[in-house]
């Protein structure tokens, strides 16, 4: 296994936390987010009241049939919430004990089969393409597949460990996705974490800060995409959640994650329920006073009230001082500190890039909109999350990630 | 690879504004004001004014924002400008310097040369007074806190430094221009390399074009100072590397950008 050493820097949000065994929380309600899938217009198979099966579908979209998504739990169905411009924002569900449906597993085993599988368990969904992020069509080859189980994002739980708990399933999983493509299948690991070898796939280890966990990195280095491939990545709990489909016949419904923060009285890595509510994780583990719930980590979460499906982690972190009671020196701070408000460069740049990019100019053409100057300097290799560090770096009040989205957006029209 | 707890000092906002700058440069104004008396305080509050009157004119024009950008390139003009010099040469050049060299393009980190480079250029340039080109007396252990704070905060990029100072000693050593090397060890030399050559903005954007850039500072001074006087061959040295600086970015994004192309295209 050849290791890659990457060039990085820890942001700080506390020490590294000690997770021990999972203990299991069921929360009272769970929800699918609109902002796990953006762009999704749903067409609901169910109604609000309706109990479903764990597995059941709930909604589809209504050109691509591929972006279905299934009840983690079984339950009924309390809200369905619209968004700004008639876009979905969630679907609530409240969890009850209830029967799981049960998928016919086909056996061999092939393409076609296990991608209708896929499909039909709400587990395609879980699948992004490279460049732009999104869930790929199910009719298009990757030219390579990256399997993500590492993880270097503050606070974040160590894949390795839940791996090694449900190694069986990890493994199953693995050597199904092998079918998806003609190209390599990349197990991409820290360095060091000995996870399971499955035949035909391609161990690639890492190692050093973050971004060295994120997919964007691993494609960089194992198979750089631009204007011509497509490689695929998938988390490594999904893996795990294919692995129990096909070992067991039902959807896996449970997913690990990781729960820190200076918010909370002492980090815990909990066995729920994607889409778990963060209220009921995180209830009797707060601190006094105030504290944000972040689904996902302090660099690249969002702020909300369910866990997002792309999350291992959810934190809690303390407020800030509110502006009006701040002290003369918090003021004095905040008069010293202010500018025009445009990029200063600074060695952490440099630093917080992704590998390969040159991140002054790279940032300066993405804030102002230059298209063909992001695109040469490597803008379709990267979405929101190789941008999170940069603006930490930058102190956090610029949003690269979603200036990156609008170059990206426009480089998807052109195309 | 910074160690953690120290990423939370590294990312804070006090080390990335001008706090690091206009603390680096109290002990040359000290020692000015020990050696040569209040008049460089006079220089300092007329020159202060008039930044700050055309900066607060252009925040209320265009609604741009300032900081204290304005005050840290008036110190340095004060600093270096002579004590014979008559108030409207300085008030000529440094609303020329504040304009044209920072608020037209639209505050600070937009701009593409240093206002106080500008300033003095244009002083230099303009008038034929021999003061001008007096060097002024600073001694080099008055930049040590500078190149300390400037170095650590990040804003003042190593790779400048280096490379300004392999082209001054090695073009210097080559064409035996003693001046050159006497110039390594002068404060003069270590003020305008620091505040003026290797502010992040006006200085160039990727660590390939950085050293360049250093190393044409470099190689430029020492032609200029076969010439010159110390302290014009240095702003003008520094003047026409800012002006390079883009071309020497373009060259390392084009590298960067035919690199990308020759990975994607297998």
């Amino acid at each position: 296994m050849t290791v890659r050493r990457v060039n990085g820097f820890d942001p700080w949000f506390g020490p590294v936390p000690a997770y021990g065994a999972p203990t299991a929380i069921i929360p009272r309600t769970i929800a699918l987010l609109g902002d796990d899938t953006p762009g999704l217009r749903p067409v609901f198979a169910v109604e609000t009241g309706a109990p479903v099966a764990a597995g059941e579908t709930l909604f589809v979209d209504s050109k691509r049939p591929e972006l279905r998504h299934v009840a983690p739990v079984a339950g009924t169905v309390r809200d369905i919430r619209r968004g700004p411009r008639r876009s979905f924002d969630r679907l609530t569900l409240s969890v009850e004990a209830g029967e799981a449906k049960a998928f016919a597993i086909p056996a061999p085993l092939e393409r076609d089969t296990l991608v209708a599988l896929m499909i039909e368990a709400g587990l395609w969904v879980g699948l992004l393409a490279r460049p732009f992020g999104h869930v790929p069509a199910p009719d298009t080859q990757p030219a390579a597949l990256f399997v993500t189980a590492i993880d270097t994002r503050p606070l974040a739980p160590d894949p390795a460990a839940i791996i090694g708990a449900h190694r069986a399933f990890f493994e199953r999983g693995l050597a199904a996705l092998r079918l998806l493509t003609p190209g390599k299948t990349y197990l991409c690991q820290r360095r060091g974490a000995g996870l399971p070898a499955v035949e035909g796939v391609v161990e690639a280890g890492f190692s050093g800060p973050h971004p060295a966990g994120l997919a964007g990195t691993h494609i960089h280095y194992l198979h750089p995409v631009g204007s011509g491939d497509t490689v695929w990545h998938i988390a490594y709990q999904e893996v795990i959640a294919l692995g129990h489909l096909l070992a067991t016949g039902t959807i896996w419904q449970h997913r690990v994650i990781g729960l820190a923060g200076d918010g909370t009285l002492r980090p815990a890595l909990v066995e729920t329920v994607p889409g778990a509510d963060l209220h009921d994780l995180f209830a009797g583990r707060l601190i006094d006073g105030p504290v944000r719930l972040i689904s996902g980590s302090p660099l690249d979460g969002r702020p909300t009230r369910y866990l997002a499906r792309a999350h291992h982690q959810a934190s809690a972190l303390r407020h800030a001082p509110i502006a009006e009671r701040r002290d003369w020196l918090g003021l004095a701070a905040t008069w010293l500190a202010r500018g025009s408000g445009a990029l200063i460069p600074n060695r952490l740049h440099e630093q917080a890039a992704p590998p390969g990019l040159l991140p002054i100019p790279f940032l300066r053409a993405i804030s102002v909109g230059d298209i063909d100057a992001a695109r040469r300097l490597g803008a379709l290799e990267f979405v929101e999350e190789d941008m999170a560090l940069l603006a930490h770096a930058d102190g956090g009040a610029a949003d690269y990630g979603r200036m990156l989205r609008r170059v990206l957006a426009e480089l998807e029209t052109a195309r | 690879m910074i160690p953690a707890r120290l990423a939370a000092l590294a990312t804070h906002r006090l080390t990335r504004g001008q706090l690091p700058v206009l603390a680096g440069l109290l002990l040359p104004l000290f020692w000015m004001l020990v050696t040569q008396g209040p008049a460089v305080l006079l220089r300092l509050a007329l020159i202060g004014a008039i930044t700050l009157g055309w900066q607060i004119l252009f925040a209320r024009l265009r609604g741009q924002g300032f900081g204290l950008e304005g005050i840290a390139a008036a110190t340095i003009v004060a600093l270096l400008a002579p004590d014979t010099a008559p108030a409207w040469q300085l008030a000529l050049g440094t609303s020329f310097g504040v304009v044209i060299g920072l608020l037209v393009f639209g505050g600070h980190g937009r701009n593409i040369l240093h206002p106080a480079t500008v300033t003095l250029a244009f002083l230099m340039f303009s008038f034929t007074s021999e003061a001008y080109r007096i060097t002024p007396e600073l001694p080099i252990w008055t930049l040590a806190p500078a190149a300390l704070l400037l170095l650590a905060s990040g804003q003042a990029n190593w790779r400048l430094l280096l490379g300004a100072l392999i082209g001054l000693i090695g073009l210097g050593w080559l064409q035996t221009v003693p001046e050159a090397l006497e110039m390594a060890g002068t404060g003069l030399f270590w003020l305008v390399l620091l505040f003026l050559l290797a502010d992040p903005v006006a200085s160039a954007a990727t660590n390939a074009s950085r050293l360049l850039h250093g190393l044409l500072f470099g190689l430029l001074t020492v032609l200029f100072l076969q010439t010159g006087t110390a302290i014009s061959t240095l702003v003008f040295a520094t003047l026409m590397a800012a002006i390079f600086a883009p071309l020497l970015d373009a060259m390392a994004i084009a590298v960067n950008a035919r690199r990308r192309e020759r990975r994607h295209g297998r």
